[in-house]
C-alpha cells in the first residue's frame, strides 16, 4: 500500500480521541471508589446466579435474532440486488420500513396488532419468541442492506462462467457467498450487538434481560461506576462471539480482480416469482405494524398540526442525521480502508475495538464525553450542536468502519496499484477509483447510519443544547403522557420524515445513475 | 451522486459552524432541565417567558424514562453546571442530586403559604403541585361497589392475574414502593410484594402500560398516578380512580419539586423562574392542564372531581429517607418480583 500515512494516522488519532477517550475514562472511575481502587463493581457480576440467567436471556435473544434477521434478511439482498427490479429503491425503501420504526414503537404496534385481529396474538407477544421475532423484523433491514450492496459489488462475468457449468447451486455456495460473506457476518454481527444491547422491546413485553442492570444502576441508582461495571458481561460476550466469527471466517475469502464498470448477475423468470412473493410477505410484515399505527392513530389533520408544530425539530433531526451519516462514512472509509489494507498486527484489534465500542450503551458514552468535554476551556463546543454531532459520530463511526471495511476488502488492491503504477497519487486513485466502485457499499452504509442517527435517544438526551430539540426526543417526552391516538400519530410522523427523506434520496441517486447512463462511453 | 455528496458535504460545514457560533451569544437566558412530562410543563415555561421576558432553554425528559434521565446529565455536569434550574417530577431525583451536591439553597417568598412537609427545611428543594399514586380500575370489569379502596385490595385473590403495577426500579413506582417500605416496616412491606406477586401481578414497564391495560380490559386494576389516570379519563375511557387508603395509612403525595443549581449560569434568573413555578398562577395552570395535578396553595381553584390537598390523607413519609433507602428496596423486591 503505497497510501500517505499521515491520513489514516490523523483519522485514528480523532477516532480514538472522540470515541474510546471518553470510554477509557468511564471505565477508570469504574475501578473507584471511596476507598480508593477497587474490583467492587465488578465483584458480583459473574458470580450471581440472577445475572448468569439474565446474561443467559440475552445471548439466546441476541443469537436468534441475528440468526433470523440474517437468514431472511440475506435473501432479500440477494433478490433486491440479482433482479431486473423497475424503481428498485421503492421496493427497497419499503423493505426499510421496520428499521424507521423505534424497536419500542415497533413492540407497541404488534401489541395493537393483537387487539385488532386475534387476542391470542397479544399473548404470544409477551414471550421471548414474541421478543425475538419483534426484534428481528425490525432489524431484517439491516443484514437486507448490507447483502445487497455487497452482491451488487460481484461482477456478472465470475458467476455466468460458473452458473453455466456447475448450476445456481454451486455458484452460490462457492462463488458468490465467499465474496460476500464478510459483509454478511458484519450484519450479522451488527444486529447481535443492537439485539443484545436493547432493553426497551424486552421491558415492554416483560422479558428479563441483561441490559437492565446497565440501565437500573443509570437510571434507578445514579452510579456511574457500577453502570459501567454493568456492560462488561455482555462486552466479553461479544467479544467471545467476534472471536469464534473469526476463527470460523477468519480472512480467507477476499477480493476479485473486478472492474468497477462491471455489472452484477441479474436473474429472472423462476427467480423473479421467488423474489417476488418473499418480498410480499416480508412487506406484509413490514407493512403491519404501520397499518396498526395508522388504525390507532388520531384525524390526518392532527397528524398535520404535528408536522408544522415539530417543523423545528423535524430540520434539526434532518440536518444532523444527515452530518452524521456524511461524516460517519468518511470517517469510517478511512478506518476501514486502513483496516483492509494494512499488514499491521493491529488489524484484528481494529475489528475488536470497534465491535465493543457499538457495544456499549450510549449512555456510557453520553457520560464519557460529558465529562471529556465539559469545561470552561471547551465551553465554546459543549452545549452546542457541534457536542451533539461528536457524541453521534462517536457512536456510530465504529459500526460504519466496520462495515466499510467489510467491503473494502472485496475492492481488489490490483486496481489501486495499477493506477498508481500508471502516476497516479494515492488520493487520486482512492477517490476516482476506490469511491465510486465502493457507491453502493457507501450508500447503504450511509443510509443506515442516517436511520440510527435520527432515532438515537440516550446521547441525544444527554448533549442536546438546551432550548433545542430533536423529533424524537420531542416524541419521547411528548407520548409518555399521552393517549394512544397521540402516541401513534406522532410516531407515524417519524416514520414518514425519514420514509420521505429516504425516498427523496433513492430517486436523486437512481435519476443520477439515468443520468450518467445516457453519457456516451 | 457526486454534486448530492457535496451538497451534503457544505450542509456539514453549515450545520458545525452554526452551532459553534450560537454558543458565543449573549441573551437574557434561564436553563431548565425538566423531568416532568412536556404537555404539561412546557406550556408553563411558555407563560414564564412571556410574562419575565427571559427565554428560558430547557431539555425535556421524563421521570419515567429508561434512559439516564436528565439528573445523570446534571451529575456529569457537576464541575461545570450548564443549567439554573431542575424541575423533577418526584423526589427521589431530587434528593440524590441534594446528596452529592448538585443543588444549592434557595427559599422562595412564593412558597410561603406551602405546607412545610412539602419544603426541604434547608431550601435545596420546593414542592409544588402534586401528584398521588392511585387504584385506576376498569369499570366494564369492576363495579363501583367492589372498587378496591386499599393497596391491599390488590392482594386479595379474586383478583389473581388481574392487577397491575409499574416497574418499581423507576420512576413513581420506585417512590411508592420505598415509601411503604419506610412507612409499613420493612416485613410488613416484604409480605405485601410477596402476596402481590402470588396474586400473580403483571410488572409494566411505566405507569402508560399500566394505565393502557387497565384501559384496554387486559387487566381490573392498576397502581398509577393521577395524570395517568386523568388522561384516560379525560380520553373517555372506561376507568375509574381511587385515592387509596383514605381510612388507612394514607394515600402517597409526589410533589413536582424544582431546585436551584448550585454555580449555574444564571442564578438571578434561576431563582426568578422558581418563583413563578411555586407561585399561584402556575399551579393554577397545572391544575386546569390534563395532569390536573393538585395545588399546594390553598387559594388556588380546582376542577370538578378533584379533591383539595386538605381533603386528603398523604401517606406519613419523609421524602428524604424515602430517597435514602431506595437502592436498598429495590434490591429486596428484585427476587421477590422476579424483576
Amino acid at each position: 500500500m503505497h497510501s500517505p500515512r499521515w491520513i489514516f494516522v490523523v483519522t485514528g488519532i480523532l477516532f480514538l480521541g472522540i470515541t474510546a477517550l471518553p470510554v477509557c475514562l468511564m471505565f477508570v472511575e469504574s475501578f473507584r471508589t471511596a476507598d480508593g481502587f477497587s474490583l467492587a463493581n465488578y465483584a458480583s457480576l459473574l458470580t450471581s446466579s440472577r445475572q448468569r440467567e439474565l446474561l443467559s436471556n440475552s445471548l439466546v435473544l441476541a443469537l436468534a435474532t441475528a440468526s433470523l434477521a440474517t437468514l431472511f434478511g440475506a435473501p432479500l439482498g440477494f433478490f433486491l440486488a440479482k433482479l431486473s427490479l423497475p424503481s428498485r429503491h421503492l421496493w427497497r425503501t419499503t423493505l426499510m420500513i421496520p428499521l424507521l420504526i423505534p424497536p419500542y414503537i415497533l413492540g407497541i404496534a404488534w401489541i395493537f396488532a393483537g387487539d385488532l385481529l386475534a387476542k391470542g396474538l397479544t399473548r404470544w407477544t409477551f414471550s421471548l419468541p414474541g421478543a425475538v421475532a419483534i426484534l428481528s423484523l425490525s432489524c431484517l433491514p439491516i443484514p437486507m442492506l448490507v447483502a445487497e450492496a455487497a452482491l451488487s459489488g460481484v461482477p456478472a462475468r465470475l458467476e455466468e462462467a460458473a452458473w453455466l457449468a456447475a448450476g445456481w447451486r454451486r455458484t452460490l455456495v462457492s462463488i458468490t457467498l465467499p465474496l460476500v460473506l464478510p459483509s454478511l457476518v458484519a450484519g450479522f454481527l451488527l444486529v447481535f450487538i443492537l439485539a443484545l444491547a436493547e432493553f426497551s422491546v424486552p421491558s415492554l413485553l416483560r422479558v428479563r434481560v441483561f441490559a437492565t442492570e446497565v440501565y437500573t444502576q443509570f437510571a434507578a441508582f445514579f452510579d456511574f461506576g457500577s453502570a459501567t461495571a454493568a456492560t462488561m458481561p455482555l462486552l466479553l460476550l461479544v467479544l467471545v462471539l467476534s472471536i469464534c466469527v473469526r476463527l470460523l471466517v477468519g480472512e480467507k475469502w477476499i477480493t476479485t480482480r473486478r472492474s468497477p464498470a462491471a455489472s452484477p448477475l441479474l436473474l429472472s423468470g423462476g427467480w423473479t416469482v421467488a423474489g417476488m412473493a418473499l418480498f410480499s410477505v416480508m412487506i406484509l410484515g413490514s407493512v403491519l405494524p404501520l397499518f396498526c399505527l395508522v388504525m390507532k392513530m388520531s384525524p390526518v389533520e392532527t397528524l398535520i398540526r404535528s408536522a408544522w408544530g415539530t417543523r423545528e425539530s423535524i430540520a434539526a433531526s434532518l440536518m444532523l442525521s444527515a452530518s452524521v451519516a456524511l461524516l460517519s462514512v468518511a470517517m469510517g472509509l478511512l478506518l476501514g480502508y486502513w483496516r483492509a489494507r494494512t499488514q499491521a498486527r493491529l488489524k484484528a484489534l481494529a475489528d475488536v475495538l470497534w465491535i465493543l465500542l457499538f457495544t456499549l450503551p450510549g449512555t456510557v458514552l453520553g457520560i464519557g464525553l460529558v465529562r471529556l468535554w465539559n469545561r470552561p476551556l471547551t465551553n465554546a463546543l459543549y452545549g452546542t450542536w457541534a457536542m451533539l454531532l461528536l457524541g453521534l459520530l462517536a457512536r456510530f463511526v465504529p459500526i460504519a468502519a466496520l462495515l466499510l471495511a467489510a467491503g473494502v476488502r472485496q475492492m481488489p488492491a490490483s486496481l489501486e496499484e495499477a493506477a498508481l503504477v500508471h502516476g497516479s497519487s494515492w488520493w487520486r486513485a482512492f477517490i476516482g477509483i476506490l469511491v465510486p466502485s465502493m457507491k453502493r457499499s457507501l450508500l447503504a452504509v450511509g443510509l443506515l447510519v442516517f436511520i440510527l442517527a435520527f432515532g438515537e435517544l440516550a446521547i441525544t438526551i444527554l448533549l442536546i443544547p438546551a432550548g433545542t430539540s430533536t423529533l424524537p426526543l420531542q416524541i419521547f417526552t411528548t407520548i409518555t403522557n399521552s393517549p394512544d391516538e397521540v402516541m401513534a400519530t406522532l410516531c407515524l410522523l417519524q416514520v414518514l420524515v425519514i420514509l420521505i427523506t429516504l425516498f427523496a434520496v433513492g430517486m436523486s441517486v437512481g435519476k443520477s445513475r439515468a443520468q450518467l447512463s445516457k453519457l456516451p462511453a | 451522486m457526486r454534486n448530492f455528496l457535496k451538497a451534503l458535504f457544505v450542509l456539514a460545514l453549515c450545520v458545525f459552524s452554526f452551532s459553534c457560533s450560537q454558543a458565543s451569544k449573549q441573551e437574557n437566558v434561564v436553563v431548565i432541565y425538566v423531568s416532568a412530562d412536556r404537555p404539561f410543563s412546557e406550556p408553563v415555561l411558555q407563560a414564564f417567558e412571556k410574562k419575565a421576558g427571559i427565554v428560558v432553554k430547557a431539555v425535556y425528559d421524563t421521570e419515567e424514562t429508561k434512559s439516564t434521565g436528565l439528573a445523570n446529565r446534571l451529575l456529569a455536569e457537576k464541575d461545570n453546571p450548564q443549567a439554573d434550574v431542575f424541575w423533577s417530577g418526584e423526589s427521589v431525583r431530587t434528593l440524590i442530586l441534594k446528596k452529592n451536591g448538585v443543588l444549592t439553597a434557595y427559599k422562595s417568598p412564593s412558597a410561603e403559604p406551602i405546607a412545610p412537609t412539602f419544603k426541604d427545611p434547608q431550601g435545596y428543594w420546593t414542592g409544588f403541585s402534586a401528584r398521588c399514586r392511585v387504584i385506576l380500575y376498569n369499570t366494564n370489569l369492576v363495579k363501583k361497589a367492589e372498587a378496591p379502596k386499599s393497596i391491599y385490595d390488590l392482594t386479595d385473590s379474586k383478583w389473581k392475574g388481574k392487577i397491575t403495577i409499574s416497574d418499581p426500579r423507576f420512576g413513581t413506582m420506585s417512590f411508592h414502593a420505598t415509601a411503604l417500605f419506610t412507612a409499613l416496616g420493612d416485613d410488613k412491606a416484604i409480605e405485601f410484594f410477596r402476596k402481590l406477586k402470588q396474586n400473580d401481578v403483571k410488572v409494566s414497564p411505566s405507569n402508560s402500560d399500566v394505565r393502557r391495560l387497565v384501559e384496554n380490559g387486559e387487566v381490573a386494576l392498576g397502581l398509577t398516578d393521577t395524570d395517568d389516570a386523568n388522561t384516560a379519563i379525560v380520553s373517555g375511557k372506561p376507568v375509574a380512580l381511587v385515592y387509596p387508603d383514605e381510612q388507612g395509612m394514607g394515600t402517597p403525595f409526589m410533589p413536582n419539586m424544582v431546585s436551584l443549581i448550585a454555580g449555574g449560569p444564571n442564578p438571578e434568573n434561576g431563582k426568578k423562574l422558581i418563583d413563578f413555578l411555586v407561585s399561584p398562577e402556575a399551579e393554577e395552570m397545572l391544575a386546569k392542564s390534563e395532569a390536573v395535578q393538585i395545588p399546594l396553595h390553598p387559594s388556588v381553584p380546582l376542577r370538578a372531581n378533584v379533591p383539595k390537598i386538605s381533603d386528603l390523607k398523604p401517606l406519613q413519609v419523609d421524602y428524604a429517607t424515602v430517597a435514602s433507602r431506595l437502592e436498598e428496596v429495590i434490591k429486596i423486591l428484585q427476587p421477590i418480583l422476579n424483576l
